[in-house]
């Protein structure tokens, strides 16, 4: 079953002088199954946070349609896009983002609070998430006081807690030391293995070795996609490969 | 490299900063040009000559020593936040290159053009509304002034020599933040981690408890002039309690509304409570601040417009008739002299006489009571007694009739050394009024005693002779008529005393007063108003990522745009609400001050308290509005 399609999508981007424009993203589609788990690799500047954005809802695109499960993010009203994006899209950023006054478990209820869901809900959801993210002892704690790693496993029950239709995660990985991405990306496998899709946009081959498709992106396109033909597929040459060929391409041309 | 560089890098950033220099520069003007009016008319040798003129040159005396004082203090304090906010720019200065003697050379530049700039608009303002503020303290007082405003050479002067101090004041701070930093820690500015602020339920007790006792106190207060140990102690314990109010009773309840799971996880309190928490603990001593200046000026004004406009009720609290005259019975001559020309002028400027009282008598102190405490009262002869009242009482030798101010006092003899008086009779009304006793003041006799009475010959040694009348007629005739009698009094040595003339006298004293009580007032509220405008845009860059978080997590714009209405209206506007408590629990107190200056009208007072506080809540909700914008501005920029 299809999730989110991305269909043409085309964001042009008007510089303030003279008012040339710059296109960020040409001409984007795929579409996303229920339970894949898809990376999107590409340098920097090459439009991988602009897509991330616009299936996010963070930001509109000149042309083409995002649908998550079917409705089109135009036909959301304004208001009530902030509700929607709540409910259905899960996020982890690369700095956590977490709230320095809240304590762990105020975090992750946050999303719940502000939908306005009662306490018997929010207490329902958060214990088997938090016992199953291992940070339960954390929750009177503040997010100065935790480590990198505990704080992107905030971050992720923090996304989990209405469950989303989607997880949206970007570079996840990219603050984290060695110890902590393999943890996390262990989680991110766990959970897509149980049933949640997943999008990520990485740097990492490691991270995005645990996808089950890679799609890259370079000068806003899509220019090639890998993906693993059976789970335990070790994509991490193909990844690589594919990394090589598109820089030679870029020295050659 | 030269030396234009650094002039133009200067320029550059004042022209970056301007949001945030701007009202800072505005305030400095204003402050320079008010410093220069009140400056310039405490040293105007021609106000002297104004009848009370040297009063109003004492008040503006005081009034240039507070302004400094109060200019001193906010223009370092709003500076601080200034440089707060720039570190970051600093630093980056630093890293690209520039040394600290290089920065320091751009700083330089900086505080000279603005130094410049602020003192010479300033002065400019000062002397071009100069002349309006004349005008319009000359119609305060009521009275011409023989000056018109205009340049004053010294006044000049001083203005530069102390804004100039107070400039390098901030310069030379501005100066040891960079040389005490390094470039890293300028680079991360404000934005260090901050702990959760711990629950003070001891000092918040406490606050409450202060808090009462000094509210407690004021309400006790039955004689500010007696009790004034107990008046100074309700102002510290309120003093304490507005400081621990916000230092601890807010967190207190904030944590207590934390802990209210049903209240807390809800959408529209959640963010609010949370922010708000991190909010009062850096914020609580600023708050207290504003909360206490700006209780300082609702005061100011609400004393000294109730004083210029209770003038009325004062001239007749504290003198009884239109025009009264007393002098030694000795002085007959002299006496009959000044009735013909009373009867001469009376007629010339049209008026009658009313309620005419003339009697002889002195005022005598002497321990009657042999408390070892002497007692005032005023002493009349029978005779007299009964001619005033139209009585025929008669009294043998050691009797006396007493009238008392003191209803308490009550006893059925009196002393005089070894001998004894008898109380005849105590009297429940007298035909005349001493003045001299105020509302506060000693509570006075009147003793009636016979000819050959044992006091008697006190008044065959000193005796006065009294004349008191109302006047019927026009008021500019009455004061035309008082005015021409108090120079003939003048001349002849006798006390006169006339209520028009009295009354302009109070005019100045007290138009001078309220005029300094306005200058005061905007001083106060536009440096209240400052710090709080600045208080709230250092935030909003503190809160700019916590706000980016909750809109990426799914905070609509118009809940984001609610929580921080609501956040600053409750930072906003609980140091006005608290004031105006404490304006409120203040004002019986404040009445009984006012019965000092023989102003008791409650009706005054209370007028001028809620016209203060309504102009205060208008210019605050102003202030308000403004913050409000940039505020959001910084925080939650709508999109394009």
């Amino acid at each position: 079953m299809t999730i989110l399609e991305v269909k043409s999508l085309k964001k042009i981007y008007k510089t303030r002088f003279r008012g040339n424009q710059v296109e960020a993203l040409s001409n984007i589609s795929f579409s996303v199954d229920q339970g894949e788990f898809i990376a999107i690799m590409g340098e920097s500047g090459s439009g991988k946070t602009t897509l991330l954005n616009i299936m996010a809802s963070l930001d509109s695109p000149s042309e083409g349609s995002v649908l998550l499960n079917g409705k089109s993010y135009a036909d959301i009203r304004e208001d009530e896009l902030s509700s929607f994006r709540r409910d259905n899209l899960g996020f982890v950023f690369q700095d956590f983002n977490l709230l320095d006054n809240l304590n762990i478990k105020d975090n992750i209820l946050l999303p719940l609070v502000l939908s306005n869901c009662s306490r018997k809900v929010m207490k329902e959801r958060l214990f088997p998430l938090v016992r199953k993210l291992g940070i339960e002892n954390l929750m009177r704690k503040f997010p100065y006081e935790v480590s990198g790693g505990q704080k992107q496993r905030t971050a992720v029950a923090r996304s989990l807690i209405t469950s989303p239709s989607l997880i949206l995660a970007d570079e996840p990985t990219g603050a984290l030391d060695s110890h902590s991405s393999e943890e996390l990306l262990k989680l991110f496998s766990e959970l897509n293995r149980e049933g949640q899709t997943i999008m990520m946009v990485t740097h990492s081959v490691q991270a995005a070795g645990c996808a089950n498709r890679v799609l890259f992106i370079k000068d806003g396109k899509i220019i090639c996609e890998v993906s693993k033909h059976s789970p335990n597929e070790d994509i991490t040459q193909k990844i690589f490969s594919v990394l090589s060929a598109i820089s030679t391409a870029r020295e050659t041309s | 490299m030269n030396k234009q560089l650094y002039r133009k890098l200067a320029l550059t950033n004042l022209k970056k900063n301007a949001s945030m220099m701007l009202p800072y520069l505005i305030t400095c003007i204003i402050v320079v040009s008010f410093y220069y009016i009140v400056s310039s008319l405490s040293m105007n040798t021609q106000l002297k000559t104004v009848s009370s003129g040297n009063f109003i040159v004492d008040v503006m005396k005081f009034g240039s020593l507070l302004f400094a004082a109060l200019s001193v203090l906010f223009l370092l304090y709003t500076n601080s936040f200034i440089m707060k906010r720039r570190k970051k720019e600093l630093g980056l200065y630093h890293i690209l290159g520039l040394e600290k003697k290089h920065i320091r050379k751009v700083l330089t530049w900086e505080s000279a053009i603005t130094s410049f700039c602020s003192i010479a608009s300033g002065l400019i303002i000062g002397v071009v509304a100069n002349q309006f503020v004349t005008a319009i303290l000359s119609k305060m007082i009521g009275t011409k002034l023989p000056f018109s405003g205009a340049i004053s050479g010294p006044a000049v002067v001083k203005t530069i020599i102390t804004f100039v101090i107070i400039f390098l004041l901030s310069f030379l701070y501005n100066l040891r933040q960079i040389h005490v930093a390094n470039p890293v820690e300028l680079l991360k500015g404000g934005q260090l981690g901050e702990k959760e602020p711990k629950a003070k339920g001891l000092l918040a007790g406490l606050g409450l408890g202060l808090l009462l006792c000094g509210y407690t106190l004021s309400f006790l207060v039955n004689n500010p002039e007696k009790d004034s140990n107990m008046m100074l102690g309700a102002v510290v314990c309120v003093l304490v309690a507005t400081y621990l109010l916000f230092i601890a009773v807010s967190i207190q309840v904030l944590k207590l509304l934390q802990q209210n799971e049903h209240f807390y996880y809800k959408s529209k309190n959640f963010t609010l409570i949370s922010g708000m928490l991190y909010r009062m603990k850096q914020n609580a001593l600023g708050l207290s601040n504003i909360c206490i200046l700006s209780t300082a000026t609702l005061l100011i004004m609400t004393t000294t417009v109730s004083l210029y406009f209770g003038i009325n009720n004062t001239v007749a609290n504290e003198l009884d008739h239109d025009i009264s005259i007393n002098a030694p019975v000795a002085d007959k001559d002299k006496v009959s002299k000044l009735f013909k020309s009373i009867d001469k002028n009376i007629n010339k400027h049209s008026l009658k006489r009313k309620n005419v009282l003339k009697y002889t008598g002195g005022k005598f102190a002497e321990d009657l009571d042999a408390d070892g405490k002497f007692e005032m009262f005023f002493l009349m002869r029978l005779k007299e007694y009964n001619h005033l009242t139209r009585q025929n009482m008669s009294l043998s030798k050691d009797e006396v009739l007493i009238f008392s101010e003191d209803p308490t006092k009550h006893s059925d003899t009196l002393t005089l050394g070894k001998k004894k008086l008898s109380v005849k009779e105590y009297l429940k009304k007298f035909p005349i009024k001493n003045n001299s006793a105020g509302i506060y003041g000693q509570k006075w006799l009147y003793i009636v005693s016979p000819k050959d009475g044992l006091l008697a010959d006190k008044l065959s040694r000193e005796s006065n002779l009294y004349y008191e009348f109302d006047l019927t007629g026009k008021d500019q005739d009455k004061s035309n008529f008082s005015y021409a009698i108090s120079k003939e009094a003048e001349r002849l040595g006798i006390q006169f005393e006339s209520r028009s003339g009295y009354h302009d006298d109070l005019m100045v004293r007290f138009g001078g007063l309220l005029f300094l009580g306005m200058l005061i007032s905007i001083i106060l509220f536009m440096e209240t108003a400052l710090s709080i405008f600045y208080k709230q845009i250092s935030e909003g860059y503190d809160d700019q990522t916590r706000f980016k978080i909750l809109k990426k997590i799914g905070m609509s714009q118009k809940e984001i745009r609610n929580t921080i209405r609501r956040q600053i209206l409750i930072v906003f506007f609980s140091p006005l609400v608290i004031a105006l408590l404490h304006l409120c629990v203040a004002l019986p107190l404040v009445m009984k001050l006012m019965k000092i200056a023989f102003m008791d009208s409650w009706a005054v007072t209370l007028g001028s308290s809620a016209v203060s506080a309504t102009v205060f809540i208008l210019i605050y909700g102003a202030v308000f509005l403004l913050t409000e914008r940039t505020y959001r501005k910084i925080v939650a920029p709508s999109k394009q």
